[in-house]
């Protein structure tokens, strides 16, 4: 269990001082999030906020996520832990962590620029927001990261492969919409105990234990 | 074809035996085809402990194909790769501290610096190489590159620090695809004398390269495909 | 049976009788993909390239009959909901696993072509997670589609059921025999 802690934090560690260091997907991602906030809010306007906010932040996600994998590919387009003497399921959940690091960059973001077009506070919603927030991005976070490690060893059909990854998706924003519409009408007990929130939760987690290790039976086993 | 020349193999096996008792790789009718295209079929080798086994053959015979399957990058094939009396199907991921794959481009974070790439690869597998390293550095004469990012690196540079991580993982079995690519004079004369000495510690050695770095190595066989 | 021995239902008449057909479609895409995802499974823990065949063709025979609840759906609901479509969740939710496994057949035979195979076993293992979200749909989120198996013990007629329960029975058989005629085709 040490072990398996020590290699995630060495991974975020490197990951984190890579992009703290060269900034590119940083930027690309500050600037992606602000545009299609400005854009979303142009086209929609300020009656579905949360809506606008959890669609941008998808899109936004499904862009930067490939970016943000290719850093592990070679140059010669192998995994470059691939012959790790480890478990790759490891490598796999560092990556989701750090991704949903990103994602939170993103939602911040998106958060902030709607907040200013719109002179409404989502935060108003509170911690009903927050929660819903942070479930949207692990369960997200979970998929993409580990079809994009998987695809990006892949040369030319990779990207298009990558577009037919997005299908997964939907049947987790289902249940995350219907916990969207509960965060405008419910105070916190009743969000909490909602079937829908629940239900998102048991996704996520059985997301983030599964995603792992299929990524390692599909790579190595 | 498969044909399997025994070049001093008896003298260098007693030789290996005295070194060391290491398991041997043991490689049982491996067949490989893509797409209903036979790549190769049937090759059956052994490399034995302080071995250095030469694998040649034409452009797009297998070469590469062969040497992940010894290494476990490639899963489905026919026949089978033993170590010692163990599948290597069934080790799981301990194999990998016994055999590693040098690939033909380097396998390295660009966006770190070389110093970084050898703490991260030595950390993440639990080795300590800090006099090693050292010494390795020096004897890649990359001693003032060690802060410099591995994109600002010619591809010679990026293969010795590729080279230089792989013998600081010290696996027992060495599997070098094109090693001699992008090396100049002085690296591949270091680097034969790293595998020469390497042998002498019971390490083995199965190399595929077609440049003259390979006259300085006493090979103990060949595997022609 | 369905034509002679059930009942005309009370309020939507003879066009209820589609009903039937619906259920039994429904019950082979249940099938064929919970087969898809066990051959998956193996496929990823033996290699066994009939494995991987056998998870494509069941995933064939599920969107086809996905295909087929969503057209039936659609005829049964025009004379009763007096639209072809509607945005209840049930039918979205359905959609969407028709869409899902359509990209899965898609993206089999790309993996194939790229020599990772793997990936499509994996694909499926996470697309089944939709099945459940289809059927616990219909009870979370508020829509039209008939809730017919429920906690109060349904609202279906002794004759209706005895009728659905043969359905069932044909409809399995009807996708043993699919499947067998597509695993000689492909040989397996």
């Amino acid at each position: 269990m040490r072990n398996f802690a020590k290699i995630i934090i060495l991974i975020l560690e490197k990951d984190l001082k890579i992009e703290l260091r060269e900034k590119l997907n940083l930027t690309y991602v500050f600037i992606l999030s602000i545009t299609l906030s400005l854009i979303g809010y142009t086209f929609i306007g300020p009656n579905k906020l949360i809506e606008l906010f959890f669609f941008i932040s998808l899109i936004a996600s499904l862009v930067a996520n490939q970016r943000i994998s290719r850093q592990e590919i070679s140059l010669g387009g192998e995994l470059i832990l691939i012959s790790v003497p480890f478990d790759l399921s490891i490598i796999c959940f560092a990556k989701i962590l750090f991704f949903i690091i990103i994602s939170l960059l993103i939602n911040f973001t998106v958060f902030i620029t709607l907040s200013l077009v719109s002179n409404v506070s989502i935060f108003d919603y509170g911690v009903n927001f927050l929660t819903l927030c942070i479930l949207f991005i692990v369960g997200v976070s979970s998929i993409l990261s580990t079809f994009s490690l998987m695809l990006e060893r892949i040369k030319g059909e990779g990207q298009f492969m990558f577009i037919l990854i997005y299908p997964l998706i939907l049947p987790f924003l289902i249940l995350a919409y219907n916990s969207i519409i509960l965060v405008h009408i419910s105070d916190s007990a009743v969000f909490f105990q909602s079937f829908s929130l629940q239900a998102l939760v048991a996704f996520d987690i059985l997301l983030l234990t599964v995603c792992p290790i299929l990524f390692s039976y599909s790579i190595r086993r | 074809m498969k044909k399997f020349h025994d070049t001093n193999f008896k003298l260098h096996l007693l030789l290996s035996k005295v070194i060391s008792m290491g398991d041997s790789l043991s490689i049982r009718n491996i067949s490989k085809s893509y797409n209903h295209n036979n790549i190769f079929n049937l090759i059956s080798f052994d490399i034995g402990p302080g071995q250095i086994l030469n694998l040649s053959g034409a452009n797009g015979s297998g070469k590469t194909t062969l040497m992940k399957i010894v290494s476990s990058q490639i899963l489905e094939y026919t026949g089978e790769v033993f170590l010692g009396d163990k599948n290597i199907k069934n080790l799981g991921d301990e194999y990998f501290t016994k055999v590693i794959y040098l690939p033909p481009i380097p396998s390295l974070y660009e966006n770190l610096s070389l110093i970084e790439n050898i703490h991260f690869f030595t950390s993440i597998i639990g080795i300590r190489h800090n006099d090693k390293a050292e010494r390795l550095i020096n004897d890649f004469k990359l001693t003032s590159h060690t802060s410099k990012k591995i994109s600002q690196l010619s591809d010679g540079s990026k293969k010795k620090v590729s080279i230089l991580v792989m013998f600081l993982m010290n696996p027992d079995f060495f599997i070098l695809d094109e090693p001699y690519t992008y090396l100049d004079a002085d690296a591949l004369r270091t680097l034969n004398i790293l595998i020469n000495k390497s042998t002498e510690e019971g390490k083995s050695f199965l190399i595929t390269d077609n440049s003259i770095g390979l006259k300085d190595i006493n090979f103990s066989g060949l595997v022609e495909l | 049976m369905i034509f002679l021995y059930a009942p005309k239902e009370r309020i939507m008449g003879e066009v209820q009788r589609i009903f039937y057909f619906h259920m039994g479609y429904v019950l082979v895409f249940t099938f064929a993909f919970t087969m898809n995802l066990i051959y998956s499974i193996k496929y990823l823990r033996n290699n066994n390239n009939s494995d991987s065949k056998k998870a494509y063709i069941n995933a064939e025979i599920g969107t086809l009959f996905t295909l087929l609840t969503l057209v039936s759906g659609s005829i049964w609901a025009k004379p009763v909901w007096g639209t072809w479509w509607t945005s209840d969740p049930q039918l979205t939710t359905t959609l969407i696993l028709f869409i899902l496994y359509f990209t899965y057949l898609i993206f089999h035979k790309l993996a194939e072509k790229s020599g990772v195979p793997r990936y499509s076993s994996v694909f499926a293992i996470i697309a089944f997670i939709d099945l459940p979200i289809v059927y616990i749909s219909v009870r979370i989120m508020r829509g039209i589609s008939p809730v017919v198996f429920g906690g109060e013990g349904g609202g279906i007629a002794p004759q209706m059921m005895d009728t659905l329960i043969v359905t069932f029975i044909a409809f399995f058989f009807l996708y043993i025999y699919l499947l067998d005629l597509r695993i000689k085709l492909d040989k397996i």
